[in-house]
C-alpha cells in the first residue's frame, strides 16, 4: 500500500515538473517526458506486467494536460513499459550506462508509437520530419535526465522486502 | 505451464490497456464531456501545485532567459513587446477594416465584440506537450473563460487572433496557438485593387502546420481561383454565419509570397502570423459569442 502511495506521488510530481519546470527547458522547442523516464525505471524494477499498468496510468495524468487525444500518450506509455520489461527480464548484466541507454532507447520507441497511433487516429501531420526531430530530440534529452530520475523512483518503486538487484553508479 | 499461463495473462493485459487507450482517444475525438470534465478535474487538483511551481521556476527561468540579454531590462521588454504586437496588429488591421466597414456592417447583423467582453490574462507559459502549440494562462472559469473561447491581442477593433481555448480549470487554461497543426479557423484575404483601393479576396480556410510556423491559407471560395493572392494581403477571420466560433475582422496574418491564379486549380498560400507567438506576455480572452441579452 505504501509502495503504491508513493508510486502516485511519483506521478503527481511527475506531471508538475512537465507542466511547469519543463516547458521553461526546452531545447529546440522540445521538453523531455519525465514521466515516460519514470515508466521505464519502474518497467526495468518490476517487470513488463507493471511496466504496461503504471505506463497507462502515467500517460493518462500527463494526457489530461495535453490538447492531443486522452489515451495516446497512455498507450505509448504502457507499450514502452511492457516491451522494457520483457527486455528486463532477458538481461542477466547491467552496466552504468543502462539509465542514459534505458532512457534514450525507451523514449525513442515510445515517440514513434506516439506520433505512429497519432496518425493513425487522425492528429494532423503526425508523420512527418518535424516529428521525427522532435522525437530525437526529446529522445536525447530522456537519456540525460534519466540518470537523476532512475535511483529516485527505483527507490520509490521498490518493494519493502525487496533487496537492489541492480545499481547506477 | 505455470510460465506460459504468466506470459498470457501480461500479454492480455497490455492487449487491454492498448484497446483501452484507443476507446479512450475515440471518446475524446468525438468531445465526450467526460473527459472534458476529467481534464477541468485534474487541472483543479494540480492548478495551486502548478502555480507554486511556476513562483519557484519562473524567476530561474526569466534569469536565464536574461542571460543572453544583460543589456536589456526585463519589464522594459516585455513593455515594448505588448506595444509592438497592438502596433502591428492595428497597422494590418486597419487594410483589411477599411473595406470591411463601408460594406459589411451595412449588409451583415454580426455580433461585436466590446472591450468590455474580454478578459486579459498573463501568459504563464507554453503547454506540455512537444506536439502541440499551446499557451497556459493565468485565468480559467472563475473568471468566466470557457472553451472554444478566442484568444486575442490588440485592441478593440485591430485585435489579432493568437489562438482558441483548448481546456480550462478554474484558474488557468490552455490555449491552442493559430500555429499549432490541428488548428483552423474560416479566413478571408483583405486585397487592393489596381487604383490602390481595398477589396475583399478569396475565402478559404486558415491552418496551423507541423512542419512550420506558417499557417495554410486554402482557398476554398470556388469563383475566386482567378485571383492571385499578393505578397502583403492580410487574412482576417471570417466570422459571421461561415465560420460562427470567431467574430469577423480578427487578424491572422499576412501572405509573404505571391500566389499566382489559378485558373480553376484551387490553391494555397502561406500565412505569416501577424503577432509573435513565442514572445506573448498578456492577451485576451473574447467572451465569444456573446451572451444573449435578457
Amino acid at each position: 500500500m505504501i509502495r503504491r502511495i508513493r508510486l502516485g506521488l511519483v506521478v503527481l510530481v511527475c506531471v508538475v515538473l512537465q507542466t511547469t519546470l519543463f516547458t521553461h527547458l526546452r531545447i529546440d522547442g522540445v521538453a523531455p517526458d519525465i514521466g515516460l523516464v519514470a515508466v521505464l525505471a519502474v518497467a526495468w524494477e518490476d517487470g513488463p506486467e507493471t511496466g504496461a499498468l503504471y505506463g497507462f496510468v502515467m500517460g493518462l495524468a500527463v494526457d489530461l494536460f495535453l490538447t492531443t487525444p486522452l489515451g495516446l500518450s497512455a498507450l505509448a506509455f504502457a507499450v514502452t513499459g511492457y516491451a522494457v520489461g520483457v527486455f528486463q527480464s532477458g538481461v542477466v548484466r547491467t552496466t552504468p550506462w543502462l539509465a542514459p541507454i534505458l532512457g534514450g532507447v525507451g523514449g525513442l520507441f515510445s515517440g514513434l508509437v506516439f506520433i505512429t497511433a497519432g496518425a493513425i487516429v487522425g492528429q494532423s501531420g503526425m508523420l512527418s520530419f518535424d516529428s521525427l526531430r522532435i522525437v530525437l530530440i526529446a529522445s536525447v534529452y530522456d537519456a540525460v535526465i534519466a540518470p537523476i530520475v532512475f535511483p529516485l523512483v527505483r527507490r520509490a518503486a521498490r518493494r519493502e522486502d525487496a533487496r537492489p538487484t541492480w545499481r547506477i553508479r | 505451464m505455470d510460465i506460459s499461463r504468466h506470459d498470457r495473462h501480461r500479454r492480455l493485459t497490455l492487449v487491454l490497456l492498448v484497446i483501452t487507450s484507443l476507446a479512450l482517444m475515440s471518446l475524446d475525438e468525438r468531445g465526450s464531456g467526460i473527459i472534458n470534465s476529467a481534464r477541468t478535474a485534474a487541472q483543479d487538483v494540480v492548478s495551486p501545485v502548478q502555480h507554486l511551481a511556476d513562483d519557484a521556476f519562473n524567476p530561474v527561468s526569466d534569469w536565464l532567459d536574461g542571460l543572453g540579454r544583460a543589456n536589456e531590462l526585463q519589464d522594459q521588454n516585455e513593455k515594448l513587446q505588448r506595444e509592438l504586437d497592438a502596433a502591428k496588429a492595428e497597422i494590418a488591421s486597419a487594410k483589411g477594416s477599411l473595406a470591411d466597414l463601408a460594406t459589411l456592417k451595412q449588409l451583415m447583423d454580426l455580433p461585436d465584440i466590446a472591450d468590455g467582453d474580454a478578459v486579459a490574462a498573463d501568459v504563464v507559459g507554453t503547454g506540455a506537450g512537444n506536439f502541440s502549440r499551446t499557451l497556459r494562462i493565468s485565468k480559467g472559469s472563475s473568471s468566466g473563460i470557457a472553451k472554444g473561447m478566442p484568444v486575442v491581442v490588440g485592441t478593440n477593433g485591430a485585435s489579432a487572433l493568437v489562438g482558441q481555448v483548448a481546456s480550462v480549470s478554474k484558474s488557468s487554461a490552455i490555449v491552442e496557438r493559430i500555429d499549432d497543426a490541428n488548428f483552423g479557423v474560416g479566413a478571408q484575404l483583405m486585397q487592393t485593387d489596381a487604383q490602390g483601393n481595398p477589396e475583399q479576396g478569396p475565402k478559404g480556410i486558415a491552418e496551423g502546420q507541423r512542419d512550420s510556423n506558417l499557417l495554410r491559407f486554402s482557398v476554398i471560395d470556388p469563383g475566386s481561383t482567378a485571383i492571385a493572392l499578393n505578397k502583403g494581403d492580410v487574412a482576417i477571420t471570417l466570422g459571421g454565419t461561415d465560420d460562427p466560433s470567431y467574430p469577423r475582422g480578427l487578424v491572422l496574418g499576412t501572405v509573404p509570397r505571391q500566389v499566382s491564379a489559378g485558373g480553376s486549380i484551387a490553391r494555397d498560400a502561406e500565412l505569416r502570423p501577424i503577432v509573435d507567438l513565442d514572445s506573448l506576455t498578456i492577451v485576451k480572452v473574447l467572451k465569444y459569442p456573446p451572451a444573449p441579452v435578457p
